[in-house]
């Protein structure tokens, strides 16, 4: 119970934070957009034909492009916005940039329910255009606001859990992580609760606040009903109830603005990793870096491709997730030069029996599975080079294809498979070359049931990877010689059973 | 206090009425809307000229022009053609800054009123204030001086959704008097409003005009509230004044075909020929209407007629109300006697201050029914 109030308590500010200046500005960003859409539209109030349409325009195709992509896209804007592309504050940006659009019509439609007559009674009164938005548009529409505003709100709680693959961290992410990614069924309760609360508890205050500024409205009906008298809000104490809320949000900032700048007064070495196993076998030796002074900050990602951009952009020092075939064939697309400087584990890739039960058996002409993606093949051909079943002409380049296979004594037939699929044709098959995760999920133990196995020597271990620049930073150093140690080695033993091998 | 509200107070206006200009001036206003590929011609040359101080009513069928026309005077429609003068500036002519300071000229009330629901009574009479950048000390103590003269000051603190219908009237008049305008312009304020608000209402827009010395232009459809508190009436039908003039001449001898229908429907004479059933036509009877203002009204003429002539006296329909303030009765009746008598008993009744004009039920259903 304590450890898991302890992995709840940072993701939940961290998700406040993320949603409370998001809503913030984008709540700005999105109101003026929602006026100008209303006032710059043919017979509005100030009418701009060519800017209502460029607006429009733009609102709708803000509105199409999936989030996790605009995350992604725009990345530089992020970094010169706030000075990184990864971590919490990162992940506010594009939730803004997201938000706006939706605000902005939200806004709109809200505005459009304001009762014309209202507008045009002020217009004979000498209102100018700014003062009918100031206090007639924004004033009468306030329920109708906060509703939406209700809204934004929920739904960009939700748009902060893809935030984990930018290393934002929040609730969602730790669902997934730990959840989704880790099996850890409790953990992925336990945040959902938090998140139903969180959601009850925005709707409620958003349902409570919209209904006090609706005035009763003209239902007789419901004046009838005796309010509770603590929900009752005298008009002397309306600003009383406006300043508390302004006073609130900017509490959330202050609180935010403390949490970014703690960070980076501290300046920790920051290492992204993938959440498992690299993450928990990083967890593991943190007390050996802490007692050697290092302070190490966790960045947890959830895809394959930020880890190496956020390194090469000097928003991490290092990075745990990668084998070198994969960063060789990173750089060399990113024209970025990434290093590898330590192998820490490996999940290994086995080949493990079907029909035949040991690898001497294999008759002629047997049949083999490998997995069909480029790199778990060529990845397969090497395992099997490495069995003595077969000979490459490229020898160990881990660039190869069954175009390569130069000698193969027992004429074997490889047929490649859907990775995913590979132990489900164990029946039919001789043997297969299976992925770990693939054979665990299959019940298959690598350690008891492979009847060959990649060992450490491959080079598909997962390395500790960083730039040049930083090589020799002790602290990496320090780093390299914690994730080598003999207490990392148990750990991976221990924990894993096999499915992940120390590499070193 | 009350004399300060308004710019210019009911004794200096008597004084110098000939010299002042008109508070309302329209010239030949005009105004087209566009429906497809047709134009249609909603206001033409649409002239008027109402004295300071006087409350003016315009009156018409629905579908007439008048929405139009309160639009074109508050200049939510530009007008296509002709001049609209508020207090002796052309509001047609007008835009930006300018208009702007001249709408504080010009109060407007809407039929569907228009309050804030997010603001206060008193924030509600505040805000053309506000608008016009006066001080808040001065809003203050406008906004008390307004509420306590309509009597709304136990309602400072409502919200409009929490007032009656006659509640909501009253806050709506006094915003639309907070820029202490020269003209105040109302839009069937008493349509939707049961009898008794009604009449309250209306008897409040007579104090405005007669303690602020403020010139009403009303637009409605309902007789009543003309017959109770206008001086002039002007008929609008189909985008055209086909008649104006002070009440007493328009109501009680109406020329235009379409001011006697307006008074027709008003008093249910369409249906009479129902009420007279498959009666056929008496040679021998007649059918008058009969009116008496003011003072003949309030005598007993019918009852002294019957007892000097030789006739019979059948009362189809009779009221009594107010018309500008002076008592007002009027009856239909059929009398019945010979050719002479009947001619005496009209003279008697002409004699005695009555307005005496012959109908013809039947004919007058037929008209009801022909299409206007």
């Amino acid at each position: 119970m304590r450890e898991l109030l302890q992995l709840l308590w940072e993701p939940t500010l961290q998700t406040l934070a993320m949603v409370a200046v998001s809503v913030l500005i984008s709540g700005v960003g999105g109101g003026v957009l929602g006026v100008l859409l209303v006032v710059t539209e043919r017979g509005g109030l100030l009418p701009v034909v060519g800017l209502n349409r460029f607006l429009n325009i733009l609102t709708n195709i803000g509105r199409s492009i999936p989030f996790i992509i605009l995350m992604v896209a725009i990345i530089p804007f992020t970094r010169s916005v706030v000075g990184t592309s990864i971590g919490t504050t990162a992940a506010m940006v594009p939730l803004v940039v997201g938000a706006i659009p939706y605000v902005g019509r939200l806004v709109e439609g809200a505005l459009r329910e304001v009762n014309r007559g209202v507008i045009e009674s002020i217009l004979t009164m000498g209102a100018t255009p700014f003062q009918v938005i100031r206090k007639a548009y924004l004033p009468e529409a306030i329920p109708g606001l906060i509703r939406a505003l209700t809204v934004v709100t929920i739904t960009l709680v939700s748009y902060s859990a893809m935030a984990g693959t930018v290393g934002g961290g929040g609730l969602g992410d730790l669902a997934i992580r730990y959840g989704y990614q880790g099996f850890r069924l409790d953990i992925m309760i336990a945040t959902v609760v938090v998140l139903i609360v969180m959601i009850q508890g925005i709707q409620f205050l958003g349902d409570w606040l919209a209904s006090h500024f609706e005035r009763t409205e003209r239902s007789s009906a419901f004046k009838t009903l005796p309010r509770p008298a603590w929900l009752k809000i005298s008009p002397r104490y309306v600003h009383v109830v406006r300043w508390g809320t302004l006073g609130i949000l900017l509490i959330a900032i202050f609180a935010t603005g403390v949490h970014i700048r703690s960070g980076a007064i501290h300046k920790p070495l920051r290492v992204g990793v993938n959440p498992i196993p690299h993450g928990e076998i990083l967890q593991q030796v943190m007390p050996i870096l802490e007692k050697e002074g290092v302070h190490v900050q966790i960045i947890y990602f959830s895809d394959y491709i930020q880890p190496n951009l956020a390194l090469a952009a000097g928003d991490i020092d290092a990075n745990l997730f990668q084998h070198v075939p994969f960063m060789d064939r990173f750089n060399r697309d990113h024209k970025t030069d990434i290093i590898a400087i330590a192998k820490i584990h490996i999940e290994p890739l086995g080949l493990y029996p079907g029909r035949t039960k040991i690898l001497s058996a294999l008759r002629d002409g047997a049949i083999i599975a490998i997995p069909n993606d480029p790199v778990n093949s060529g990845r397969g051909l090497l395992l099997l080079q490495s069995a003595g079943l077969i000979q490459l002409r490229t020898g160990t380049n881990t660039n190869t294809t069954l175009e390569d296979i130069s000698q193969n004594p027992k004429h074997l037939k490889i047929s490649e498979l859907e990775a995913a699929q590979l132990p489900r044709s164990l029946r039919d098959v001789d043997a297969a070359v299976i992925n770990t995760n693939y054979a665990l999920v299959a019940k298959l133990n690598p350690l008891k049931d492979a009847i060959y196995l990649e060992n450490s020597a491959s080079p598909y271990a997962n390395v500790l990877s960083t730039v040049p620049s930083k090589a020799n930073d002790p602290r990496v150093s320090a780093l390299v010689k914690a994730l080598q140690s003999s207490t990392a080695r148990r750990f991976i033993e221990q924990k894993y059973q096999g499915a992940v091998l120390p590499a070193f | 206090m009350l004399e300060e509200i308004s710019g210019s107070g009911p004794s200096e206006l008597r004084a110098g009425e000939a010299q002042t200009p008109p508070a309302v001036l329209l010239e030949n206003l005009t105004k087209r809307y566009r429906q497809d590929t047709t134009w249609s011609t909603v206001l033409l040359n649409v002239s008027l000229s109402v004295p300071q101080g006087t409350i003016q009513g315009v009156i018409g069928f629905s579908g007439a022009g008048k929405t139009t026309l309160l639009r074109c005077i508050s200049r939510l429609e530009l007008p296509d053609e002709g001049k609209v003068l508020i207090d002796g500036t052309d509001l047609a002519r007008m835009n930006g800054t300018q208009l702007r300071s001249a709408r504080q000229r010009l109060g407007v009330v809407f039929q569907q009123l228009h309050l804030f629901r997010s603001r206060t009574v008193a924030q509600n009479i505040a805000l053309p204030l506000e608008l016009a950048g006066a001080r808040k000390k001065d809003i203050d103590e406008r906004v008390l001086e307004l509420l306590a003269w309509f009597g709304l000051e136990a309602k400072a603190d409502s919200y409009p959704s929490q007032l009656s219908g006659g509640q909501q009237q009253r806050v709506a008049i006094a915003r639309a008097l907070a820029t202490k305008p020269a003209v105040l312009l109302s839009d069937e304020p008493t349509s939707a409003l049961d009898p008794e608000t009604t009449a309250s209402v209306l008897a409040l827009l007579r104090r405005v005009r007669d303690e602020l010395g403020v010139t009403i232009l009303l637009i409605t459809h309902e007789l009543i509230a003309v017959r109770a508190i206008c001086d002039r009436v002007a008929v609008l039908d189909q985008g055209v004044i086909v008649e104006e003039g002070s009440v007493e001449q328009v109501l009680l001898r109406p020329a235009h075909k379409t001011t006697q229908r307006l008074l027709g429907r008003n008093l249910g004479l369409e249906h009479l020929a129902e009420y007279l059933g498959g009666m056929t036509k008496n040679p021998a009877s007649i059918f008058l209407e009969v009116q008496f203002v003011g003072e003949s009204a309030t005598r007993q003429v019918l009852s002294t007629l019957v007892r000097t002539f030789e006739i019979t006296v059948n009362i189809l329909r009779a009221d009594i109300g107010e018309l500008n303030r002076s008592a007002y009765g009027f009856l239909v009746v059929e009398l019945g006697g010979t050719t002479e008598t009947l001619e005496q008993s009209i003279g008697f009744l002409e004699a005695h201050g009555a307005i005496v004009t012959h109908i013809d039920p039947w004919s007058e259903a037929e008209t009801e029914g022909s299409p206007a």
